[in-house]
């Protein structure tokens, strides 16, 4: 298919448009991963998925490991499974259902270390300490009772709300709550194990009583107060129904520190023991007889405690913090050390979260420089001042939150606001810290395109800035000037400045393409306007019969051939020719065309388009007839001119 | 008017519309700073002030957090050595990946922890649903100071993790779904799993976390996940840089930057010029005359 000139600019566009738009819808279709694993999923639009299936296991195996003695395991699932995913409204039954499954775990574990403890205890004839543990785990069985009904009708609660046996339940929750309920009933049977155990070790604790010889063991201190750091006497007796028993170990501990005496002919032992540096009202002496050998078979063990409240000197800490502090700047900490006791050098610690900013020695007032790390990130720190202990002297500690910040630094810029693109300017601004102190700075100015950086000293700084060329006419564009200040105790400043951009050579174009453009648009309206009056055939074209001339022709050819007819009229007169018969139009021009000079051309283009309505294979168009009429009438207004 | 020109007016219409519609719909990519969706990480960009990472030339001092967030590009062999430079030299990368690239990050640097690459699901202790499992076992550590719950989503587990790096594991309820059905099946492994390690390399440190989803905007907000984000951004100076070029873009993503390059060209003044001289050359030709190209044939 041959493409008319006309058309060509618009069909490449039109190419071009499709294969554009082609590629282009693509990217407006929403992001598919179809083959490719889900990565994720929203979670605002997730339906919660419960499965209370799960649960119910979960708390069967509960269950079932309480049944087998097995404690260490429980604390940890009943922390997870009360984290389950539940709805609001069972949330409360099911947190109330780990409450009580904790609380039985809890006295069952209890009670069967305490039997544990006790039966140990028996083996080593310490029947008073047994006895105890073994009230102790009496009660934690009752309580296991207890709560184990509670846990029964907890279950009831829970297959009212899950409907769990109703007959349209899901057969799978079914069968889980009845296998709940059925291990839950097991804790009975664990609580029956641990209070024959009871049992058991009672008796053995009864027999032991009666077979063994009970012992007294007396503990004699110093009266009154003792200090830390000093050794004291400790002594006293060991008897066994009224008679003293010689040479036996009697076992001594004082705040985690442990010593050990004989006893004498008599039964009395002493020794002496260091008080250990511990800086606490009171601690605890214990002398304790555990029979050995033989004895295990004769005698019942015997223990004995006296507290001894202890003297020491107090330290405390008086001191003047800061509001915050900077990263690398340095303050002064001051403070003093108060004490009972006369002033003595102490030595000191001060540290901020995990880092040791200073060691120093002080004895009472003190005043430490102390600089806090430059690289440490600005939040708020514990800032720990600590006093070592010292002999008799307490050490003493003290935490105070603070804030590790920088310090502002205020910008002041000055930036055009209307600036003539492509062009240079100045960008002027000023910084300062708060007390005026002179800084040393690097500036960033930051263009949407680029970005230019200086070093800065004094406060001000002067950039000559370059704004390039710009497709916008004029637009609003912005800056980023950014001061990084050399000392890490001032923070960075940044201030965006947005200013308007002038483009003379582009606003040129443009209305340049906008005169150009409407122009145009004009021109083709006025031509459509014309091309529409010369289209209206039947009232520009009216019909003209040409049967006088003796042609049959109908439509725009007559008009064509009318047209001719009027001209070669003007032309025959103004001429003088004769048209015989079988002249042919060519030749009437030929003939006469050159006598009339100012009509020569437009009577030849009107004799052609005659000679194509009349002979032309297609049929004239409104054009040809526009055509023709216009060379007509030039012909008719020009023959007035032509010299005969 | 003839059928072509209908067609130009139309499809340039239609291409006009598409760029303007390009360039105003927002990024919906996966795991973009740019992107405020649900799957955007915005969010976290807001929370930390996190900026994206130009290039990994720019791994030269060690004072940021490096954030690979679903690395799903391969990663040259000079990225790789770029970043074990950046990390030995005490840089922190967190690592968060679950089925992408990223045991090809972790053996490019040397280290034993894998991503398992099954999806972890926990049918019990869950937000929503078993996909989206609830962390409750975690480690005492400043990187998880005051996080006591974290939210997966769509996660997958971490395997070969040295002793003592494990920071946070899944419940003992929790799976790994590795035949995709979603359910437990007899062979499949059971939890606890663990789901955030920290390996240390050179004075540096690997943080690796086995879901990128945490971070994205439908997720960071749930339970402690922010925490967990910020106590990781505070590592180097609370800075923190994204690298999103190992993301695969989508369609949007990609005619979004082809525009973007399109109008960075056409704002070069040679461009502009032609661009200009195109369009007044091509108006006048669609304005000639139809009488003057008629007396020309």
């Amino acid at each position: 298919m041959k493409m008319h000139p006309v058309d060509r600019p618009a069909k490449w566009l039109a190419l071009l448009g499709t294969i554009t738009l082609l590629a282009s819808l693509p990217g407006c279709l929403p992001n598919s991963q179809t083959g490719v694993r889900m990565l994720h999923e929203n979670v605002a639009r997730a339906h919660s998925q419960y499965n209370y299936i799960d649960l119910l296991s979960s708390y069967g195996s509960f269950f079932s490991l309480i049944a087998q003695g097995s404690y260490q395991d429980l604390p940890g699932l009943l922390a997870e499974l009360s984290q389950a995913n539940l709805p609001l409204e069972l949330r409360e039954l099911f947190d109330r259902y780990n409450t009580l499954s904790r609380q039985l775990a809890d006295a069952l574990s209890m009670a069967d270390a305490r039997l544990n403890d006790a039966a140990g205890m028996i083996a080593e004839n310490r029947l008073v300490e047994a006895a105890a543990l073994l009230d102790q785990a009496e009660a934690r069985l009752n309580d296991a009772s207890l709560t184990a009904q509670d846990i029964t009708a907890a279950n009831e609660s829970i297959e009212d709300r899950l409907n769990a046996t109703a007959p349209e339940a899901n057969p799978a929750l079914r069968s889980a709550y009845y296998s709940l309920v059925d291990l839950s009933e097991h804790i009975g049977g664990e609580i029956l194990r641990l209070q024959a155990l009871r049992q058991s070790i009672l008796a053995e604790h009864q027999t032991a009583a009666v077979l063994l010889t009970p012992t007294a063991l007396e503990l004699i201190v110093p009266p009154g107060t003792v200090s830390v750091g000093e050794r004291i006497s400790v002594a006293g007796r060991l008897m066994a129904e009224g008679r003293p028993l010689a040479q036996k170990t009697i076992a001594l501990s004082l705040g985690g520190q442990s010593g050990a005496a004989v006893t004498d002919a008599d039964g009395y032992y002493q020794t002496t023991l260091p008080v250990p540096y511990q800086y606490v009202p009171s601690l605890t002496l214990q002398a304790r007889y555990n029979p050995q050998g033989w004895d295990l078979d004769t005698y019942q063990a015997a223990a004995s405690s006296k507290t001894l409240p202890l003297y020491y000197y107090r330290t405390s800490l008086e001191l003047s913090l800061p509001p915050e502090l900077h990263p690398g700047l340095a303050f002064t900490l001051q403070g003093r050390i108060v004490s009972d006791g006369p002033a003595l050098p102490r030595q000191l610690t001060v540290s901020l979260g995990n880092t040791v900013l200073a060691r120093s020695s002080a004895s009472a007032s003190f005043s430490l420089d102390v600089t806090p790390p430059a690289n440490l990130v600005p939040a708020s720190y514990p800032l720990s001042i600590g006093v070592a202990p010292d002999g008799l002297y307490a050490g003493a500690s003290a935490t105070s939150p603070i804030l590790l910040a920088q310090i502002p630094l205020t910008l002041r810029t000055d930036v055009p606001g209307l600036v003539v693109a492509p062009g240079a300017y100045h960008v002027r601004g000023a910084f300062a810290a708060p007390d005026g102190s002179a800084l040393m700075s690097r500036v960033k100015v930051t263009l949407p395109d680029g970005t230019d950086m200086t070093t800065a000293t004094g406060g001000a700084f002067d950039f000559k800035v370059r704004i390039p060329f710009d497709l916008a006419a004029l637009g609003r564009r912005a800056l980023v000037i950014t001061v990084q200040p050399a000392e890490s105790w001032y923070a960075p400043a940044s201030v965006e400045v947005p200013f308007y951009i002038f483009n003379p050579w582009d606003t040129g174009l443009v209305l340049l393409s906008v005169l150009t453009l409407t122009g145009l648009g004009l021109r083709a309206g006025k031509r459509r306007a014309s091309d529409g009056r010369t289209d209206q055939t039947p009232t520009v074209f009216p019909p003209r019969s040409t049967a006088e001339a003796g042609y049959t022709l109908g439509g725009l050819a007559a008009f064509i051939v009318c047209c001719y007819l009027e001209a070669r009229k003007v032309v025959q007169i103004k001429t003088g020719t004769e048209l015989a018969p079988a002249t042919t139009l060519r030749e009437f021009l030929a003939r006469c065309g050159d006598l009339l000079p100012l009509v020569r051309k437009a009577f030849g283009e009107l004799t052609a388009l005659a000679e194509a309505a009349l002979y032309g294979r297609e049929k004239p168009g409104s054009a040809s007839a526009s055509q023709a009429n216009e060379y007509s009438r030039a012909i008719l207004e020009r023959h007035l001119h032509e010299p005969r | 008017m003839s059928l072509a020109k209908y067609v130009a007016i139309l499809a340039s219409g239609l291409v006009v519309v598409l760029a303007l519609l390009v360039e105003v719909l927002p990024v919906d990519a996966d795991f973009m700073v740019a992107n405020p969706s649900w799957n955007g990480l915005s969010g976290l960009a807001r929370a930390t002030e996190a900026s994206p990472l130009a290039s990994f030339a720019e791994l030269t001092a060690p004072d940021f957090t490096l954030l690979l967030c679903l690395p799903e590009t391969n990663y040259s062999p000079a990225e790789l050595s770029a970043l074990e430079g950046f990390v030995r030299q005490g840089g922190s990368v967190l690592l968060a990946d679950d089925f992408g690239c990223g045991n090809e990050v972790l053996a490019g640097l040397g280290l034993t922890t894998r991503f398992a690459g099954a999806l972890l699901l926990d049918p019990l202790i869950c937000y929503k649903d078993r996909a989206l499992p609830k962390i409750s076992r975690i480690e005492a550590d400043p990187l998880t100071a005051g996080v006591t719950s974290l939210v997966l989503n769509h996660a997958t587990v971490l395997t070969n993790v040295p002793t003592g790096a494990v920071l946070a594991e899944s419940s003992s309820f929790s799976f790994l779904d590795q035949n995709g059905n979603g359910s437990l099946d007899g062979r499949e492994p059971e939890g606890p799993f663990p789901v955030l390690a920290r390996e240390e390399l050179g004075g540096g440190e690997v943080i690796i976390l086995s879901d990128p989803s945490l971070l994205i905007n439908g997720t960071i907000s749930l339970m402690d996940n922010l925490r967990l984000v910020n106590n990781i951004a505070g590592l180097r100076g609370g800075k923190l840089a994204l690298d999103e070029s190992h993301l695969r873009p989508t369609s949007l993503t990609e005619s979004k930057g082809d525009l973007g390059r399109l109008l960075a060209m056409l704002r070069q003044p040679f461009a502009t010029a032609v661009l200009l001289l195109a369009a007044l050359a091509f108006v006048a030709l669609l304005a000639r005359p139809a009488a003057r190209r008629q007396r020309k044939e």
